[in-house]
């Protein structure tokens, strides 16, 4: 019955396959798209089949079963249908349709793994699962030379940080002489003393910090979001950082709970350094993708701060603001997708006047980018404010201040869009017209945005339910 | 008695504006009337909530409780009471008055009124709240609505001027951001009413009062970080202006009021002198900057920065006549310059300059405006018979008791508003007038009712301060009491 608990993802790996051989097939295009969606929602409802629920068979010591990972797989599985839907704009005049779809199921199916991964070596195959098809993704346009540039950028980087992380990963076996988490768990305290423990900690910190985008691991984000197609860079921005996310919140406060002293001091210096960064350099950016790539990296640093925070509190903290983030920033690529599939350019100075050319594009862009900055009204505000109080409980307050001048800071340029968007007037009168498949897509994200930040209390409720049992001092 | 005001008074204009998103931006008499209709149901119930509150029982009244997330200790529970109903009134009375003043909005009415609403839902959310987080999440909502109110139906340098204004009063809510957390860390708690029976150690309390006190005064235009104010409001639309000018500021003075003192009276005891130095430099530095001014809005915008120093003084006295006059110039202070900026606006889209230089005369052209302004003018300058006289005498009563010196620099900021207004009045509404102003007219009938409303106001609690005076010592009593209590 164990395999059972894994219909969702073998739903998907069996319309990714199906998929691909079709194209074999057919001549005809158009219904990779239907089929890469009927896949998504047939795994959704499986996952809440009964009997897919918890279980403990052999699979199940390589996979987490947990209510943590079916929070983790729920989040991918919408997140990808919503960067199907934003896809078929950009997809349809590729000839290579069902490659990208199955591809991001792939991709879908890597992180989904990743979430609920039990040990090394199921992490880390999972893990290479979704860089592979993130490496051929982000390449996809294939005349585009910024496609392909980025593409071996983010191949090269991902590579080394992929060994990078694999040495960590063997170094902790050699010491424990054992992968799964809670066995590391126990073993552990024996082999403190030793160097090479250190060394895995920071080559663990590494990997993941690639991963994650943290600085200073951040330098292939900008290239790898400006050069890939934009659907593709928003599924990175959400999806792999937020499974890396979740398997940090594994190995760190589950395997290497015990070592806690000798990595807890990184997560705040991380934190600061990505929040501070990422937001400066964004200051400057006249490219919406690179400016939201660095928003990216700025957001990743207040993530990380709820792992900082190394209480139950900050991780509910954590989780919250991984779902609010999904929301907002698919949100606001979808919005850049839009916009670019119909006027052809990605400059902030090109939105001028985007409420008068389509009043729903510039609305939802500018709530994403509102709760980007943590307003009121949408979920980046009430997942800024559970994180920052996750951290100010544990009386790290130079940390929540520094987080929070970050965000005044933060605030300039997500105006300086929406002063584009509303106040400058347009070069253009031509109207932008969204296709039914974005409309959904943003009109979805905002009721995401929207309910997150008026009525959190629900999932507050069940991240908490999740976070209490997981967490281990 | 259990029907939610409260929440009335808060989701009616954010109804409001949310039916206007979904209106046809071509019907703009509909969207018109939706504002009207939404900002009149609010100030309906202000009103009534103010006959309905029970003095003889005080206290926070009209309470409303919904747990919004049980494991953070966040409900949204409302209540108000002596302090925060005039408050509330005073909201009520202006985003009114300024829908009928901005009638001929152009371009985009639709939106104007989305952003004007929003930001008075905040406001009134402000006013209302009882738990920390959502005064926070209202006070954000009451703050951002206006980058995009001045930045696109501002003039001047709009763009620099709503920038600046919103950056600055978003950094300080930084600032109480981090108050705020640190006083749930200690607490555990974010219910405002069970916070201030807390007692909190010396040392606490002295470190938390100047944080939240800097972030609020901000907004309540405190001198040096008043910067944003002269701009922004003379950037600003005339409902903008407004609304920022007669209520946003005092969002700041009540946050200092609601938070700094009241949880913190002992803190309080220990900073407000030097407070008291920088309110006082705000009167005198407001008005004499106001002197100098050639720009008519400016000059307004400055006797803001100088009248909400007089409320700062008040507050710094923590002594009962202090405070009640730090209140009640509160409210005097919000429809006089509303009135104000109403006229200016008027004034403005009739001549098309602002230059003071260029006018004059206007009295002959437009009677009925002029008028207005001169009893603005003379509630400014604090006459006998004004709502400003009694507000400014117990202000100044209040730091008699407390302060040397200060006494006498805080009247002669008086004279020298009395000045400027004068001043300004001649030089804008009498004398010859220029031709190319010849064709000018008087206010239009909406306008009249906007103005009508407000002076009326003006006169009622000037000739009957006891109307809410009576209501505003009601909510100072139990203040007071902790600050002796603190002494002790």
């Amino acid at each position: 019955m164990g395999y059972l608990s894994f219909l969702p993802e073998m739903v998907i790996l069996a319309f990714a396959c199906i998929i691909l051989i079709l194209d074999l097939f057919s001549s005809k295009k158009n219904y990779f798209f239907s089929l890469a969606l009927i896949a998504l929602v047939l795994a959704l409802v499986t996952i809440f089949l009964p009997f897919s629920s918890n279980s403990n068979s052999l699979i199940t010591q390589m996979f987490f079963r947990d209510s943590m990972a079916k929070f983790f797989r729920v989040t991918f599985i919408v997140a990808a249908s919503l960067i199907i839907l934003i896809s078929n704009d950009w997809a349809r005049k590729s000839n290579f349709r069902s490659e990208y779809y199955s591809f991001i199921l792939f991709a879908t199916l890597g992180i989904m793994l990743m979430a609920s991964a039990g040990e090394l070596v199921s992490m880390y195959i999972s893990l290479e699962l979704t860089s592979l098809s993130f490496y051929a993704l982000v390449a996809f346009s294939k005349g585009d030379l910024k496609s392909s540039e980025a593409g071996l950028k983010y191949l090269i980087l991902g590579v080394i940080s992929s060994d990078v992380l694999l040495f960590g990963l063997a170094l902790i076996y050699g010491l424990t002489g054992a992968t799964r988490f809670s066995e590391i768990a126990s073993i552990l305290p024996r082999t403190f003393s030793e160097p090479a423990f250190l060394l895995s900690l920071i080559f663990l910190v590494a990997g993941f910090g690639f991963k994650i985008a943290l600085v200073p691991f951040h330098m292939w984000v900008p290239d790898a979001y400006e050069g890939a197609p934009t659907p593709v860079a928003a599924f990175m921005s959400v999806g792999s950082k937020a499974a890396a996310f979740a398997i940090t919140i594994r190995i760190f406060l589950g395997a290497l709970a015990v070592a806690q002293n000798f990595w807890s001091i990184l997560l705040p210096l991380l934190a600061v350094l990505s929040m501070t960064l990422g937001n400066l350099v964004a200051l400057v950016q006249t490219n919406i993708k690179r400016m939201l790539a660095y928003s990216s990296i700025a957001q990743a640093g207040y993530v990380l701060m709820g792992i900082a925070a190394l209480s139950a509190f900050g991780i509910s903290g954590t989780l919250y603001y991984l779902l609010a983030y999904t929301f907002t920033n698919i949100c606001a690529f979808a919005a850049v997708t839009v916009f670019a599939s119909q006027t052809g350019s990605e400059e902030i100075k090109d939105f001028a006047g985007l409420s008068q050319r389509s009043p729903t594009l510039a609305l939802a862009l500018t709530i994403s980018l509102l709760s980007l900055a943590g307003m009121p009204l949408f979920a980046g505000f009430v997942a800024k404010f559970y994180i920052f109080a996750s951290v100010a409980l544990q009386k790290l307050y130079w940390l929540v201040a520094v987080a929070l001048i970050n965000t005044a800071i933060s605030l300039y340029y997500y105006l300086m869009v929406v002063k584009q968007i509303y106040i400058v007037p347009p070069v253009s009168k031509e109207p932008i017209l969204i296709s039914l498949p974005s409309r959904v897509a943003l009109q979805l994200t905002v009721f995401g945005i929207l309910l997150l930040g008026i009525y959190p209390g629900p999932f507050i409720k069940t991240i908490g339910a999740i976070t209490k049992n997981l967490f281990i001092t | 008695m259990n029907f939610p005001f409260l929440s009335t008074i808060i989701l009616s204009p954010f109804v409001g504006a949310l039916i206007i998103l979904a209106i046809n931006p071509r019907k703009k008499l509909v969207i018109k009337l939706i504002a009207l209709i939404a900002s009149l149901i609010s100030l309906v119930c202000s009103v009534i909530i103010c006959f309905l509150y029970d003095r003889n029982q005080g206290g926070f009244q009209f309470l409303e409780k919904i747990v919004w997330i049980k494991s953070l200790g966040i409900s949204y529970s409302l209540g108000v009471d002596g302090i925060s109903l005039p408050m509330v009134l005073l909201t009520g009375i202006i985003i009114f008055t300024a829908v009928l003043i901005s009638w001929e909005i152009k371009p985009r009415p639709k939106e104007f009124f989305i952003w004007l609403l929003l930001l008075v839902s905040g406001v009134f959310g402000v006013f209302s709240s009882l738990n920390l987080f959502f005064f926070f999440f209202f006070y954000e909502l009451a703050v951002l609505p206006m980058y995009l109110l001045i930045g696109i139906w501002g003039s001047g340098p709009k763009e620099y001027g709503a920038l600046k204004l919103t950056l600055q009063l978003l950094v300080a809510s930084v600032f109480i951001l981090i108050g705020i957390l640190i006083i749930y860390t200690f607490s555990g708690t974010f219910d405002l009413v069970a916070l201030s029976r807390e007692n909190y150690s010396l040392g606490f309390q002295r470190a938390l009062f100047p944080l939240l006190c800097l972030g609020f005064g901000v907004l309540a235009g405190m001198w040096p970080l008043h910067t944003w104010s002269p701009i922004g409001h003379s950037t600003a639309p005339t409902a903008g202006s407004m609304l920022h000018a007669g209520v946003l500021m005092k969002l700041g003075a009540y946050g200092i009021i609601r938070v700094a003192i009241s949880l913190f009276p002992i803190g309080a005891q220990f900073w407000v002198p030097f407070v008291a130095i920088l309110a006082i430099i705000n009167v005198v530095y407001g008005a004499l900057i106001a002197m100098a001014q050639e720009d008519f809005k400016y000059v307004i915008a400055y006797s803001s920065v100088s009248h909400m120093g007089i409320v700062l003084l008040g507050l710094t006295t923590l002594n009962s006549t202090g405070l009640n006059g730090a209140l009640f110039q509160m409210f005097s202070h919000g429809i006089m310059t509303g009135a104000f900026f109403a006229l200016v606006g008027i004034v403005y889209e009739r001549s098309h300059t602002r230059q003071i230089a260029e006018m004059g005369g206007f009295a002959s052209r437009m009677p009925f405006v002029a008028s207005i302004f001169v009893l603005a003018g003379l509630t400014s300058l604090g006459l006998p018979g004004t709502s400003g006289f009694i507000a400014e005498f117990l202000v100044f009563v209040g730091v008699f008791k407390e302060y040397p010196i200060i006494p006498i620099f805080a009247v002669l900021g008086s004279a020298i508003t009395a000045g400027y207004v004068l001043r300004v009045a001649r030089r804008v509404f009498f004398g010859p007038i220029n031709s190319k102003f010849e064709h000018l007219t008087d206010a239009k009938p909406l306008e009249i009712a906007a103005l009508t409303i407000l002076a009326f106001v003006l006169i009622l609690f000037g000739l009957f301060p006891s109307l809410i005076s009576h209501l505003i010592n009601l909510g100072i009593v139990p203040l007071i009491t902790k600050v002796g209590g603190g002494i002790i």
